[in-house]
């Protein structure tokens, strides 16, 4: 009995610790008479107790404290900033972000777009890192492995305050690095976004903006996104379902495609595209070879980059572009297609049309389907305009790489 | 011992029964080429050219001879490039696993040997998921994956074939190093799944459920002659095979040379097993459950068990793609590997409740 | 038919002699018992004898031809063999088992002349009433049937069987024997077996091999082999032996001691 009483005892306290330890984290840093309202005679104490104190070991506030203090005040009117992510998540924030780790590749490149800092960036999913060419300047970040296989170990040492997981897929293994973070550590921010959807980008970019100070910045990247999206979304609404061209996509094996529910369909649609598959049962279904010729779609779409590894920001020479597209245009009995005929049998490569540059390939989708609806769209000044000023990387996709073909 | 009229008189009533048996496998075996026959008619009518059935034949009948009868190019496109060498492909490659199955259980004496139980379906995958993952996704590579798949085959061949070579060559340790090699390629295969990409990774999975998708004539043709080089000289040796079944002593004493039999009949199995694999991925079940069918309906001679347990393996597979392709609405196929299973295991879960008296 | 001769037999496993300069010959009509305790290196003998095993030293003739010239399917038609173990199992029927005795000159087809030899085996055995079943629906005395018969179709001038009574009841015991005995006679075949029953093997037994260890303890008719010495010396067993039946036999009485002494007691 006493010794039940005594493990009673050990359980409470080693619950209580994490409560005790440290500075309470769903309080605002200054907020004396915790009210959850920073005032500005408030933030004056903080201020004076820090000078006063000269920051030292014993000291109520420290420095960090008090620039998150300075910080809250100026930025949210010395309240707590409520946000919810794609995940329905709400979130207070007390504290801006410092130390950020991402596992979402589209996220680090959206908060490029908001020209977030980079120093406050220290991990990095292994993908990311991979991708040396596009995000040269966090080759020094700590590398967190995949949501997959993450390295969790790695993402507590280095204290983070805030990481970023994807909301809608791989929901699984999401959810699990956010249960064993916060149970970790119950003060590190859990924040999760898709980043690459069409449908919410724009509403996303709108909440990293707040949750990062960038509001300016958010409002600028939407700008020239919808810009660009409106402009296809204005032409496509005047389109029946009779005038959008009948399309094929192919996934990087052959005859594999993709239907509804899938992004690549959504973004077929989205440019005046009709899929010719939409409607098999799976979302990335292996179809019978001969089922594209008695479809006979009008435009072939054919996916490269990851698995047919060639082009993308790795740059390279046109060769297997063409070798690939004459490979596919010589399939037995393609002549026959409407496609090939014209001439019309494209590649794209993955990483415009997959990730958070899907404005990109969706606006060459449009090109390559009506090209004389959208003569003027130019996709190719996009993607230059988007990388010099949102990216700000040196890299001029028309010269430097291949992203597409012809 | 009472010679005489008694003994004649027995001698031939068991002759005639001999006799009666022996129709029955011959019916057996002309059934199973009639269902074969009839699958084949119908698998090449089916897909989602929707082509008439009188099209389909008349476009097979103008690939053979030019110009004698009228249709449409492209019906005869469909026909000759998309589904005959599909449809023969898979009768190839189901005949071929059904076989090695078959030598492999009686020469091991083991009802759960086949290709993929001594690691050697499991040593292709690993093959080409190493092919895959150091990067021979891109366009042309896929004969790199081809051959990779093949190679490992014949080390896993080679691997149970010395090991068990080493402790003596018995049937037990066969199987036991081939159980071993069966772990150790699917570790390795799970390992190499773990530092792939997405995409290799689904490139890995098609190789696990194993398809007759990426047929063509070319690679009929490998699996085929393979086919058309070994199975004859297995036909031809079908007394050694049911020697061997009986015992490595009893084979002996019978004459047959025991461990270079061994020896060959192994390889020969791996390689016509190899031959297939390498282009369809891992077919688990039908090397192992024809042998068990044809068994069970004609018993262990492998006279006739060879090619019935072939050409049940042959129906098995393309029955299992035409449903592969058909049972999805749309044009969507599903890997006929799962197919099989699928349809395979209740067939045999019935066969097996209902009568055991195979021997086995 | 033909003379067996063996000759200065020796085999050894790895390093472990299990056999040591075995001589003896088998003519042809007779039965040849080979006695000796567990381990003594009957079966040995046997399967180097069949050339399953290839001996280390010496030779086995058939006539005047040497084994090791032979290749096995010739073998296959010289000699039979019965393994001690027979299978339990197997996907074939009886009487595909027996046709199978008939490998040795099979091509492909079975020949009527195979047929006929096998229905002659299966009335020596009476083993026709279940030529359909297979093994495992059969008692361990029809197995055993099914494989001297399998042997018997073989039609060789020398089978050798190992413990070919070992699973059987008194009856079919003396059954298989009286059969071996009358092929041996009638049709001239030279019979070879392993046998532990002393009784049995003196009274079926033309010529009788005593195994010690590895070498051949002594060879010769019944009568003059089996003693009370050699049943102490081969079986640590105290036994008076009868003659009053026309063959000998052998009455044990109790383990030999540690502290008995060379002489065997009387019986009681």
């Amino acid at each position: 009995m006493k010794r039940r009483i005594l493990l009673a005892l050990v359980l409470a306290a080693v619950l209580a610790a994490p409560a005790l330890a440290g500075p309470d984290a769903a309080a605002i840093p200054g907020d004396a008479d915790g009210d959850m309202h920073l005032t500005r005679a408030e933030l004056a104490g903080a201020i004076l107790g820090y000078l006063r104190d000269g920051g030292s070991a014993g000291a109520a506030t420290g420095r960090q404290d008090v620039q998150d203090a300075a910080c809250v005040y100026s930025c949210w009117g010395g309240t707590p900033l409520e946000v919810t992510d794609s995940a329905g998540r709400e979130t207070v924030m007390v504290r801006p972000l410092r130390r950020v780790v991402v596992f979402n590749g589209e996220t680090l490149e959206t908060l490029r777009s908001l020209d977030f800092e980079t120093e406050r960036i220290v991990g990095i999913d292994k993908y990311s890192m991979e991708k040396s060419a596009f995000f040269p300047e966090f080759q020094d970040a700590e590398n967190v492995g995949s949501i997959w296989s993450p390295d969790l170990e790695r993402v507590v040492s280095l204290r983070p305050d805030a990481v970023f997981l994807y909301a809608t897929i791989s929901t699984g293994a999401c959810d699990e690095i956010q249960a064993k973070l916060q149970s970790s550590d119950p003060s590190i921010r859990i924040f999760r976004f898709d980043c690459y959807k069409p449908a919410s980008y724009m509403d996303e970019v709108e909440t990293v903006g707040a949750i990062t100070g960038r509001e300016e910045e958010a409002a600028r990247f939407a700008a020239f996104y919808t810009g660009i999206m409106d402009r296809i979304a204005g032409e496509v609404a005047a389109l029946s379902e009779g005038d959008r061209v009948p399309v094929y996509f192919e996934y990087y094996d052959e005859y594999k495609t993709v239907a509804t529910g899938s992004g690549y369909d959504e973004k077929i649609r989205l440019a005046g595209g009709r899929n010719l598959f939409a409607d098999e049962p799976a979302e990335y279904p292996n179809i019978e070879p001969e089922a594209v010729i008695a479809a006979n779609p009008s435009v072939v779409i054919k996916l490269v980059g990851k698995k047919l590894e060639f082009g993308g920001y790795r740059g390279g020479d046109a060769a297997p572009f063409a070798a690939l597209q004459h490979q596919i245009m010589a399939r037995p009995g393609w002549w026959s297609l409407d496609a090939v005929q014209q001439q019309r049998v494209y590649l794209i490569h993955s990483d415009l049309l997959g990730g958070a540059q899907h404005f990109i390939g969706t606006a060459y989708l449009a090109e390559w389907f009506s090209p004389e609806r959208f003569a003027g769209l130019d996709p190719g000044t996009l993607h230059r305009q988007y990388l010099r000023e949102f990216q700000h990387l040196a890299f001029d996709p028309l010269t430097d790489g291949i992203f597409v073909y012809p | 011992m009472t010679p005489g009229h008694a003994t004649a008189a027995a001698g031939e009533g068991l002759r005639q029964e001999y006799a009666r048996l022996r129709q029955k496998k011959v019916r057996f075996i002309a059934a199973l080429l009639l269902i074969l026959v009839v699958l084949a008619g119908v698998s090449v009518t089916i897909g989602s050219a929707n082509l008439s059935m009188a099209e389909s034949y008349a476009a097979i009948i103008a690939g053979i001879f030019p110009g004698a009868v009228d249709v449409p190019e492209i019906a005869q496109v469909i026909v000759w490039d998309y589904r005959l060498h599909r449809v023969m492909f898979a009768m190839v490659a189901g005949f071929g696993l059904a076989i090695s199955g078959s030598v492999m259980q009686g020469i091991l004496r083991n009802p759960l040997a086949s290709p993929f139980t001594l690691g050697i379906s499991s040593a292709a995958t690993t093959g080409a998921a190493l092919a895959i993952v150091a990067g021979a996704g891109v366009a042309g590579g896929e004969y790199l994956i081809v051959a990779n798949a093949f190679l490992f085959s014949l080390i896993a061949t080679f691997a149970i074939y010395a090991m068990a070579r080493y402790r003596g060559m018995g049937a037990e340790s066969m199987i036991l190093a081939g159980i071993a090699l069966m772990y150790l390629f699917s570790a390795i295969t799970a390992l190499l799944q773990y530092f792939s990409s997405a995409e290799q990774l689904q490139e890995v999975v098609f190789w696990v459920f194993g398809s007759v998708d990426k047929s063509s004539w070319l690679k009929l043709g490998v699996s085929g002659s393979v086919l058309l080089v070994f199975v004859p000289y297995l036909l031809v040796r079908a007394w050694d095979l049911n020697a061997l079944a009986e015992g490595d002593e009893v084979a002996g004493s019978l004459g047959v040379p025991v461990d270079r039999s061994m020896a060959i009949f192994m390889f020969i199995a791996s390689l016509i097993t190899a031959g297939i694999i390498c282009f369809t991925g891992t077919i688990g079940f039908i090397g192992l459950v024809a042998p068990h069918i044809t068994r069970m309906a004609i018993g262990g001679d492998h006279r006739a068990l060879l090619p019935a347990s072939g050409l049940v393996g042959a129906a098995l597979l393309l029955g299992a793609d035409c449903a592969a392709r058909t049972l999805i609405q749309g044009a969507t196929i599903i890997p006929v590997g799962i197919v099989t299973i699928f349809l395979g295991v209740p067939f045999f879960l019935y066969l097996f409740m209902r009568r055991r008296g195979s021997g086995w | 038919m033909v003379n067996l001769t063996v000759e200065d037999l020796c085999f050894s496993y790895g390093t472990r002699r299990v056999l040591d300069g075995i001589s003896f010959a088998s003519e042809p009509g007779t039965v040849t018992g080979i006695v000796g305790s567990n381990g003594c290196g009957k079966t040995t003998l046997l399967r180097c004898i069949d050339r399953l095993l290839v001996p280390s030293s010496g030779r086995v003739c058939i006539g005047d031809r040497d084994m090791a010239s032979l290749s096995r399917r010739e073998i296959a038609k010289a000699i039979a063999y019965v393994p001690q173990t027979a299978a339990t199992r197997s996907a074939l029927t009886v009487y595909e088992i027996l046709l199978l005795g008939r490998r040795p000159y099979l091509n492909w087809s079975v020949t009527a002349a195979d047929e006929e030899e096998v229905a002659r085996a299966m009335a020596c055995f009476g083993v026709g009433e279940f030529a359909f079943r297979h093994l495992h629906e059969l008692s361990g005395g029809e197995r055993q049937r099914v494989m001297i018969a399998r042997a018997i179709a073989q039609d060789t001038g020398i089978i050798l069987l190992d413990e070919p009574t070992s699973n059987l009841d008194l009856h079919h015991q003396m059954g298989v024997l009286e059969v071996l005995a009358s092929v041996a006679n009638e049709d001239n075949i030279s019979i070879l077996m392993a046998i532990h029953d002393l009784n049995l093997a003196a009274r079926y037994c033309d010529e009788i091999i005593v195994l010690k260890d590895g070498t051949a303890f002594g060879t010769g008719s019944p009568a003059a082999l089996f003693t009370p010495e050699m049943v102490r010396e081969i079986y640590g067993i105290h036994a008076v032996v009868k003659h009053d039946l026309g063959a000998p036999y052998v009455v044990p009485l109790r383990v030999v001691g540690p502290d008995d002494g060379g002489e065997t007691p009387a019986g009681p």
